[in-house]
């Protein structure tokens, strides 16, 4: 019998220990809060062994070539660890900048540092674009909207 | 009954009304093309406004508002693969692949054509119920409502476009993540780790604004390309000779949105899946679902508007609301002084044919709008990434924040972009996630509901029997679709 270990295996195993972890989690729970957790993670945890062991000893290299809607189907192009890491930076420091500052503040800071410094843009573009966003936000949002935006955290701990 | 119709349509013809309907209208659209900011916000701002407005003149404004948010809906969801509203969710699985082919526009007419027959039909629908809306509505009960989301669920079989199991495990995991917070019986909390933001239900809005709004902006920005490289000639027009050309399958969608809006807790969100997996059953051939397939575009959003007739019939008749939306709006009926139920159905019934009315016209209009502004909006899918992301980025953690104001928003938007983005890479389906994540707390308050009501005798009621043998047909044509999938894939491997 061959097998066929590949990178695509990996998602098997975080899903097994995952569900596994989250069926011992169930253990102490009553009945009712517990019935569906539980079957739930038995019948998933069944089916991705199954799965499993089935890519294992059949690969999947030459099987389904699916749609963008279901899964890519297109070569990714420069998928570099490197464009990954910052483009999932930039949406890290956005969600810190959402917390620490509030969201308008930060939301602003984000279009115009993403267009300078990741998209490369000219001056005016990212000027143009970011007062544009602010605009847009604040008269939807805030305006319009009528929606309170919750303030950042760092404005609690300077007392403003 | 004629009386109350013609005195209802009178009346929305007064200059207050149509200036309170053209708002609504406006508001709708706006609304509606926001990624994560759907009908249920915009009731929320507006319901204030009941308890100072005459309801007649509120009726139009908020029901105008609530019916045309489902209509621009599909917008984020073509373009950028946001879902405006959650009963757009599936409009992205052919929708954005479409723009990505530069059919944006073709894409949105169809959408548009194919939520003005819904809406009407499920209008019509409402209008046929209204003598019948006791008996209608006694008829289903939460067995019913059980089999129906068992039978949604069934429909990951026909979603997981050629890998079973990983369709099978990722609806799974849609499940087990959609029961994390307080179970809905004892309260207990579930895998919450005592995060407070976690006790509460994760939204669906968020969950699909993260897994495939922001996955695919991240994909597009990590290649440096836009959503499309050409603006295909193939416009709103082609769009919408396609949708009348597939008119079985718009009206045959139409009918299970109004249906499945009509079973409280169910709503847009599922009947959209729904008739999309429907779509994929009876069309031939099926190979271009999940690579921009038209018809996955005018099913899930001829169900999209239907949902919302069948959604009110519970609502008017026994006050019984369907959803959070239903909920908001039978709070206004009651803030305006309506009292849903018999007295609506006999005292006031010129104000059921005025919801009538409001909903059928303010789908007529806003399709009309929609399709005036298509070329411009679909050209927005060659705009350069660079400048696209950000803007993007923006809007949809603006869309997430919105739904509890809590940084967690945030957060789970950028956990599922992960997930998301990590399944496209890895060839894992992502429809049966959604799907799983949708039903799965449905279907345990159902069962539940049923257990302690019926015992197990709920398996045998009739309606439920009818709804499990529609399942076992679902399964049966979903294993044959994916057997044939993989003997055609099978044979093209061995010829290349």
């Amino acid at each position: 019998m061959k097998f066929h270990a590949s990178k695509k295996l990996i998602p098997h195993l975080v899903v097994i220990v995952a569900i596994g972890i989250g069926l011992l989690l169930t253990w102490d729970w009553p009945y009712e809060t517990a019935l569906f957790p539980r079957v739930g993670c038995i019948v998933v945890l069944g089916v991705a062994i199954i799965s499993l062991v089935s890519e294992l000893v059949r690969g999947r290299g030459d099987e389904a070539k699916l749609g963008d809607g279901w899964v890519s189907s297109q070569p990714s192009g420069d998928r570099s660890l490197r464009r990954v890491g910052v483009v999932f930076g930039w949406l890290i420091l956005f969600l810190i900048g959402v917390w620490a500052l509030g969201y308008e503040v930060a939301a602003v800071i984000f279009v115009f540092l993403f267009m300078k410094i990741n998209g490369k843009q000219s001056w005016r573009i990212s000027i143009l674009f970011t007062v544009f966003s602010f605009v847009f936000l604040y008269s939807v949002f805030r305006l319009l909207l009528d929606v309170i935006w919750p303030h950042g955290a760092l404005w609690g701990i300077l007392g403003l | 009954m004629i009386q109350a119709a013609e005195l209802a349509l009178a009346m929305l013809f007064t200059p207050i009304h149509i200036l309170m309907f053209t708002l609504g209208i406006v508001m709708g659209l706006f609304l509606g093309v926001l990624p994560g900011i759907d009908a249920v916000f915009g009731l929320a701002v507006l319901l204030p406004f009941c308890l100072v407005i005459d309801p007649t003149a509120a009726l139009p404004l908020i029901l105008g508002m609530a019916s045309i948010t489902f209509t621009s809906g599909p917008i984020p969801s073509i373009l950028i693969g946001a879902p405006g509203t959650a009963g757009s969710t599936a409009t992205i699985v052919d929708g954005h692949p479409m723009a990505k082919r530069g059919e944006a526009g073709k894409a949105m007419g169809a959408a548009f054509t194919a939520s003005l027959i819904g809406g009407l039909f499920g209008a019509l629908v409402l209008t046929v119920s209204v003598p019948i809306f006791r008996p209608l509505v006694l008829m289903f009960g939460s067995p019913e409502f059980l089999a129906m989301s068992i039978l949604g669920i069934s429909l990951v079989s026909v979603l997981c476009g050629g890998y079973p199991l990983r369709g099978v495990v990722s609806a799974g995991l849609g499940m087990l993540i959609s029961l994390i917070g307080q179970d809905p019986i004892l309260g207990v909390e579930r895998w919450s780790f005592g995060v407070p933001y976690l006790l509460q239900k994760v939204s669906i809005i968020t969950v699909a604004l993260g897994f495939f709004a922001l996955a695919e902006i991240v994909d597009l920005a990590i290649k440096r390309t836009r959503i499309s490289v050409s603006h295909s000639s193939a416009g709103k027009w082609d769009g919408m000779r396609e949708t009348l050309k597939h008119k079985k399958l718009v009206l045959s969608s139409s009918a299970i949105g109004a249906l499945v809006g009509f079973m409280p807790g169910l709503g847009a969100a599922v009947a959209c899946w729904i008739a999309y997996a429907w779509a994929l059953i009876v069309s031939k051939p099926r190979s271009g679902f999940g690579k921009g397939d038209i018809r996955g575009v005018i099913a899930p959003e001829a169900a999209d508007n239907a949902s919302v007739g069948g959604a009110l019939i519970p609502t008017i008749a026994f006050g019984i609301p369907g959803g959070t939306l239903m909920a908001l709006m039978l709070s206004a009926f009651w803030m305006m002084g309506m009292k849903p139920g018999p007295e609506l159905l006999t005292k006031n019934l010129h104000l059921v044919y005025l919801i009538i009315w409001t909903i059928a016209l303010s789908n007529i209009l806003g399709a009309a709008l929609c399709f005036l502004f298509t070329d411009y909006v679909a050209k927005l899918a060659t705009v350069r990434i660079e400048i696209l992301a950000p803007v993007v980025i923006m809007l949809i953690y603006g869309g997430g924040l919105v739904t509890t104001m809590n940084i967690g928003d945030i957060i789970v938007v950028v956990v599922f972009c992960i997930l998301g983005w990590g399944m496209k890479q890895l060839d894992w389906p992502r429809p049966p996630l959604l799907l799983g994540f949708i039903l799965g707390p449905l279907i345990e308050r159902f069962y539940f509901a049923s257990t302690m009501v019926y015992g197990y005798k709920w398996v045998t009621r009739p309606g439920v029997l009818v709804i499990f043998a529609l399942t076992a047909i679902c399964l049966w044509v979903g294993l044959r679709i994916q057997r044939k999938e993989a003997e055609v894939q099978s044979t093209g491997g061995a010829e290349s």
